[in-house]
């Protein structure tokens, strides 16, 4: 991209693209450089991390819905020790801003990460997962209850070296409740949304279709939602956004702007259709022709 | 969903980017040039592509979906059965089971229709051939031909002396797909019904005609693909005759490309790997198979394994 009219100013620092991958569709940002390669994105955000390694789920791990699909992969992770050693030198050098996601089966845990985050040279901002798929329901109490969300940001912030996202989870009563609290316990922006709770039933076997009850749902079929509660959010805090949730044509992502993201995550469509990203930014480039604006910065709204 | 096994690796954890894929696979668009009904639930599907960076090799895979829909949103991964290289594009073949919604709805294309498709992915069988390998025996079970017809092609170029043969099984003659993928010589045939050739399973096919397949000593590799119970029965018979096996296992993908975790397989130290990149072809040393016949897993894979 030799345009620079795609730039977008996001925690002090001038993004050449707003296109963010989101967590967990990106892998550690090496695993196709050709494909998809990582200088395509504005920031990457990389598959979550632990202190210590998750095995994850058993499988299915996956099903398909309705224009979206489930996952259960259950945050398998390397462990950032590894991560650190392993793959983190090679990340480094590409020149695009990475932002890593991590979490925690317990407070101790998520210290422990942002710690052990911390401790790397070069990261562009870290993003605290606020639900918990290993321990289902202490995470569901993480995500929902503002008071333990606002009590687990107070104390990783002081931890971090880096600027703190919070990625906010959509199952929950008032989104904007949450929002509001971990703004007031220092976080420096807000991701929205991770995936929806759902659930796939074979019929035929009587059983799950994946390897869990449940799954997240992402894909297509949760953008309408995601667009309402980045919409909500943006109204209700100051904090800048990442708007993520089935963004998969321009529109999608010139629509999560207007809602009020700064930045527009991509996850699901990364999988399907690795040309999306290039699709995304070669249309934004076509609305600003066709609204005569030179750049996208100012085009972010709070519909 | 995925078939699940247990396999040994020196892998740590399939999320571990220092193993990287062995060939970078690209997107292109593929235009539907024949599609027809191949057997019974079968069907043969062609597209003709720009030219491509690299040509695929046999046991590889593509994964294939719709560009003008996003239901079903999912690419599905298919093996390749053919592949030519012209001097402005090339044609890729692919032997389709009608398994569920995507293949369905790719069993209903047009001529014209312009699909997604992601390639070449995966670990290939040549990888397995050195130069002095005087015999492949590859054994088929259904749709799991497909991958096979593009070997019966490839082999000569790695291993000009070698001869090849195919052994190939479906339950009946109906669900045959030879006349497609025009195969002829050193084909040995067997349904389950005894509808055409060998009556029986193609396994029993295999040891029914195991001394004269094997004539050429140890030095003759056994290449297969086809349902679980299949591959567990051959790998029974190598184990007894000490043969070297390597198999091609079937799964669903989410992505195809080691980005979503979803088609994950347990390995020997209980760990997960990625199907899309550590297979589909693999070592059968390297699959702990008592293990996998005692899984769980395997009946939400949708195997009903009962060993033979």
């Amino acid at each position: 991209m030799t345009s620079n009219r795609l730039e977008v100013p996001f925690l002090g620092k001038t993004i050449k693209n707003p296109i963010a991958a989101a967590s967990g569709c990106y892998g550690y940002g090496l695993e196709q450089p050709e494909l998809l390669p990582p200088e395509a994105f504005g920031v990457i955000t990389l598959k979550g991390l632990s202190a210590s390694p998750k095995r994850g789920n058993p499988p299915p791990r996956i099903a398909e819905t309705p224009c979206g699909m489930l996952n259960s992969i259950g945050l398998e992770n390397v462990g950032i020790e590894a991560f650190a050693k392993n793959t983190w030198p090679h990340l480094r050098g590409l020149g695009v801003p990475i932002i890593a996601n991590f979490f925690g089966d317990d407070e101790t845990e998520f210290q422990k990460a942002a710690q052990m985050l911390s401790d790397l040279e070069g990261l562009f901002a870290m993003e605290l997962n606020l639900s918990c798929p290993n321990k289902p329901q202490w995470g569901s109490i993480l995500a929902s209850d503002p008071k333990v969300a606002s009590r687990l940001v107070r104390s990783i912030k002081p931890l971090c070296r880096y600027p703190l996202i919070v990625k906010l989870s959509p199952n929950v009563a008032s989104i904007s409740e949450v929002a509001k609290a971990c703004e007031d316990s220092g976080a420096d922006a807000l991701s929205l949304i991770n995936t929806l709770l759902g659930m796939a039933i074979d019929v035929d076997a009587k059983s799950s279709k994946l390897g869990t009850r449940f799954g997240g749902l992402s894909g297509p079929s949760i953008y309408p939602i995601a667009l309402r509660m980045v919409s909500e959010v943006s109204r209700s805090v100051r904090l800048p956004i990442v708007g993520m949730g089935g963004v998969s044509s321009p529109e999608d992502a010139i629509g999560m702007m207007l809602a009020g993201a700064s930045l527009v995550g991509v996850g699901t469509l990364l999988l399907v259709n690795p040309f999306g990203v290039e699709e995304i930014k070669q249309g934004m480039l076509a609305y600003l022709d066709r609204h005569g604006l030179e750049k996208l910065t100012g085009l972010q709204g709070r519909l | 969903m995925p078939t699940s096994c247990f396999f040994r690796t020196s892998t740590a954890l399939s999320s571990d980017v220092s193993v990287r894929p062995v060939s970078s696979p690209c997107q292109t668009e593929g235009e539907v040039v024949a599609i027809a009904q191949a057997g019974a639930g079968v069907f043969w599907l062609e597209l003709a592509l720009p030219l491509l960076p690299m040509s695929p090799m046999a046991g590889q895979f593509a994964m294939v979906g719709f560009k003008d829909t996003q239901d079903p949103l999912l690419n599905r991964p298919l093996s390749i059965a053919s592949f030519e290289a012209g001097s402005t594009g090339c044609r890729v073949g692919f032997l389709v089971a009608i398994r569920g919604k995507g293949t369905k709805r790719l069993a209903e294309a047009r001529q014209g229709l312009k699909l997604r498709v992601i390639m070449p992915m995966g670990q290939s069988f040549l990888r397995y051939i050195g130069p002095g390998q005087r015999r492949v025996i590859a054994v088929a079970g259904g749709v799991g031909v497909a991958p096979m017809v593009l070997l019966g092609r490839q082999i000569k170029e790695v291993s000009p002396e070698a001869d090849f043969l195919l052994l190939y099984g479906a339950r009946t003659k109906a669900e045959l797909t030879k006349r497609h993928l025009g195969l002829a010589d050193g084909l040995y045939v067997a349904t389950e019904d005894g509808s055409e050739g060998f009556k029986g399973r193609v396994t029993e096919l295999f040891e029914a005609e195991r001394t004269l397949l094997l004539e050429a000593g140890r030095s003759a590799k056994v290449f297969a693909c086809g349902p679980l119970p299949m591959l567990y029965a051959l790998n029974k018979l190598a184990e007894r005759h000490r043969f070297g096996l390597v198999v091609s296992f079937e799964g669903p993908m989410g992505c195809g490309m080691g980005l979503c975790l979803g088609c994950v397989v347990e390995n020997w130290e209980g760990m997960y790997v990625k199907l899309c990149q550590k297979g589909p072809v693999m070592d059968a040393k390297d699959v702990d198979w008592e293990r996998l016949t005692r899984s769980d897993e395997l009946r939400c894979a949708g195997y009903d394994f009962k060993p033979a």
